[in-house]
């Protein structure tokens, strides 16, 4: 398998505060990555220290086997990022943006900018700053895919849209995914807007990664279980125990074929899933889950 | 890289524009008019004439000429003496505090970095081409306002000359960009780099002009007033001094000037100090978006620290 990002014992320090500590991630090429947590969690420290954007303290990142973009041209050329907010220079034209795409980058499809702005209607006259927020966000995205990238980064990049823009932006963003080999890792504090689109999942909280696997095999290997409050079952494979009066409520990393006498299980959801393992951090429990074939 | 930054950046090649051309009109009027004046009247060799203590030297009629070439023509470059050292500051606050602070505040240092240029390109080719024009016009604008300033004294060494010289003028230009540059990469707001360029900038030049630049050499000395006329009369006459340091009686006053050769050799010393000082400003902004060395993975993290405090 090859790996789009792969990142050994990566950390960065805000003056004494950690943002990221000890993060090991293989995240495989060709698909749709989500990287989930709340605000603060380092989401936006991960992605970019995987665009080169800052250096690690750390650790070190690869991008498909090769060392970080910060200093590398041909890396560069592989990777496609739209920060949060999707800057852009405000007082350029969008002919401009494009202008300054071709120049600075050496695969760069002029038809595909042109063609993806026209079908959304953006024109190429106005200035970037008088777009409205969605038309920015789509403009910033085409940007990043006219490099033609391998490995494309968004940081929540539908957080400050309306619903409707939202909407438009995932459906074009998935549009562009279906056809073509690309990798796509983006960040979101909300899972439920990133269910439908990805395959794969990263949890991070408090800097460190909490779960990280394939979204299939996850939900395979996790089950949803309601039994007695008396006999609350312990280990290091229960996630979160939530105890109502007469019986329990307990998320644990359990088979779907591995027999549970006395509790009645069923398959997790994502949320349901995320939000156990959320749950567990706050309370301080240490070892992330890493599903095992993607472990390092 | 080059499209990209003439793209940020016409809006000041625009305003250098602008202000080359309306220094032009200021020599093409004032200027032409007050060197033609001052070659048909005869001022200069007035201007030698009124240092001459001998008073049976001094040409007939030549304090009413000088008097008259300065009621007509001093005033307006004299405003311009007193107010164009704040240039520098001013193109600092303009175009070096926002060139790298704007990115940050904006965000677009994101986009920018995700090019397929490196950043050393990038950062590189930006300090060049900006810097390289300010450097040009300035150099241009102070050979203007040299030829200007020309007429109105004999002696080169006078403050209004000696700030606007093509050396010293463009070097305090260099100093003011590079510490809007610098503040801009700590702070990363265009406007709060802006307002500690005019701190930094006044902190570099106060001190430079006015403590540094009348010891670069070992003032010359003379009894005759008129001769320390000549060049830069840095007002710092006393008695004879004995060993004990106390005044000997009868003796003549001392007067302490720098001569008027030594005008290049101190436009050089000058601008060599605020060089090092422009470099040592780019060099600490360089590494800082370079990323600084304790940001490396280069295994410091794993060595205590012992007694030492952090240095941010």
């Amino acid at each position: 398998m090859t790996a789009a990002v792969a990142t050994r014992g990566l950390g960065k320090r805000y003056r004494s505060n950690w943002a990221l500590r000890d993060c090991d991630l293989v995240l495989p090429a060709g698909r749709v990555i989500a990287l989930v947590g709340p605000n603060g969690a380092g989401k936006t420290t991960l992605l970019q220290l995987a665009a080169g954007l800052i250096r690690p303290t750390t650790g070190s990142v690869a991008l498909f086997g090769e060392l970080s973009p910060a200093e590398s041209a041909p890396a560069l050329a592989q990777l496609g990022y739209v920060a949060q907010d999707h800057p852009l220079y405000r007082r350029f034209r969008v002919r401009d943006l494009l202008h300054m795409g071709r120049a600075l980058n050496g695969n760069w499809d002029q038809a595909l900018a042109e063609g993806r702005l026209a079908d959304l209607d953006i024109p190429l006259d106005k200035p970037a700053g008088r777009l409205s927020g969605g038309q920015q966000a789509q403009l910033a995205l085409t940007l990043a895919l006219a490099k033609r990238p391998r490995l494309l980064i968004l940081d929540e990049p539908v957080a400050s849209l309306d619903p409707l823009a939202r909407r438009d932006f995932m459906k074009t963003l998935m549009a562009t995914v279906a056809d073509g080999d690309l990798t796509v890792l983006l960040s979101s504090h909300n899972v439920a807007e990133l269910e439908r689109v990805c395959d794969h999942l990263v949890l991070i909280t408090g800097g460190r990664v909490q779960l990280a696997g394939d979204i299939d095999t996850l939900l395979d290997t996790h089950r949803s279980l309601t039994g007695p409050h008396t006999h609350v079952p312990d280990g290091p494979r229960v996630i979160h125990v939530d105890r109502g009066d007469r019986h329990a409520h307990v998320v644990a990393q359990v088979g779907a074929a591995e027999p549970m006498p006395g509790w009645e299980a069923r398959p997790v959801g994502l949320e349901e899933l995320v939000l156990a393992y959320l749950q567990r951090s706050q309370s301080g429990a240490d070892p992330a889950y890493v599903a095992k074939e993607l472990q390092p | 890289m080059i499209w990209l930054i003439w793209r940020q950046h016409r809006g000041e090649l625009l305003g250098a524009a602008i202000l080359l051309t309306l220094l032009g009109v200021l020599l093409l009027t004032h200027g032409v008019a007050m060197h033609q004046a001052y070659d048909r009247d005869g001022v200069g060799a007035c201007q030698l004439l009124m240092f001459d203590s001998d008073p049976n030297g001094t040409g007939e009629g030549c304090p009413e000429t000088v008097s008259s070439f300065d009621d007509r023509y001093a005033e307006l470059p004299s405003q311009f003496a007193s107010w164009l050292p704040f240039l520098p500051m001013l193109v600092g606050m303009l175009i070096g505090a926002p060139l790298l602070a704007r990115e940050f505040e904006q965000g677009t240092w994101q986009l920018a970095w995700t090019q397929g240029v490196t950043r050393t390109r990038w950062l590189g080719s930006k300090l060049a081409i900006v810097l390289g024009g300010v450097l040009a016009v300035s150099a241009v604008f102070a050979a203007g306002v040299t030829w200007w300033f020309g007429p109105l004294a004999a002696q080169q060494f006078t403050s209004g000359k000696f700030n606007h010289a093509p050396l010293v003028f463009p070097a305090y230009v260099m100093v003011a960009v590079s510490i809007g540059i610098l503040a801009g990469v700590v702070v990363r707001r265009a406007i709060v780099a802006a307002a500690i360029t005019v701190g930094g900038y006044l902190a570099v030049r106060l001190p430079v002009e006015f403590g540094l630049r009348p010891h670069y050499r070992e003032p010359a000395t003379t009894a005759d007033p008129a001769v320390a006329e000549t060049g830069w009369n840095i007002h710092d006459a006393e008695y004879g001094v004995g060993p004990d340091g106390s005044t000997i009686p009868g003796s003549t006053l001392t007067f302490k000037y720098h001569p008027d050769d030594r005008f290049w050799e101190f436009q050089l010393i000058e601008t060599a100090i605020l060089a090092g000082i422009t470099l040592v400003l780019l060099v600490i902004a360089w590494r800082l978006v370079m990323g600084r060395r304790s940001d490396r993975t280069d295994g410091n993290e794993a060595l205590p620290r012992v007694g030492a405090a952090r240095v941010e």
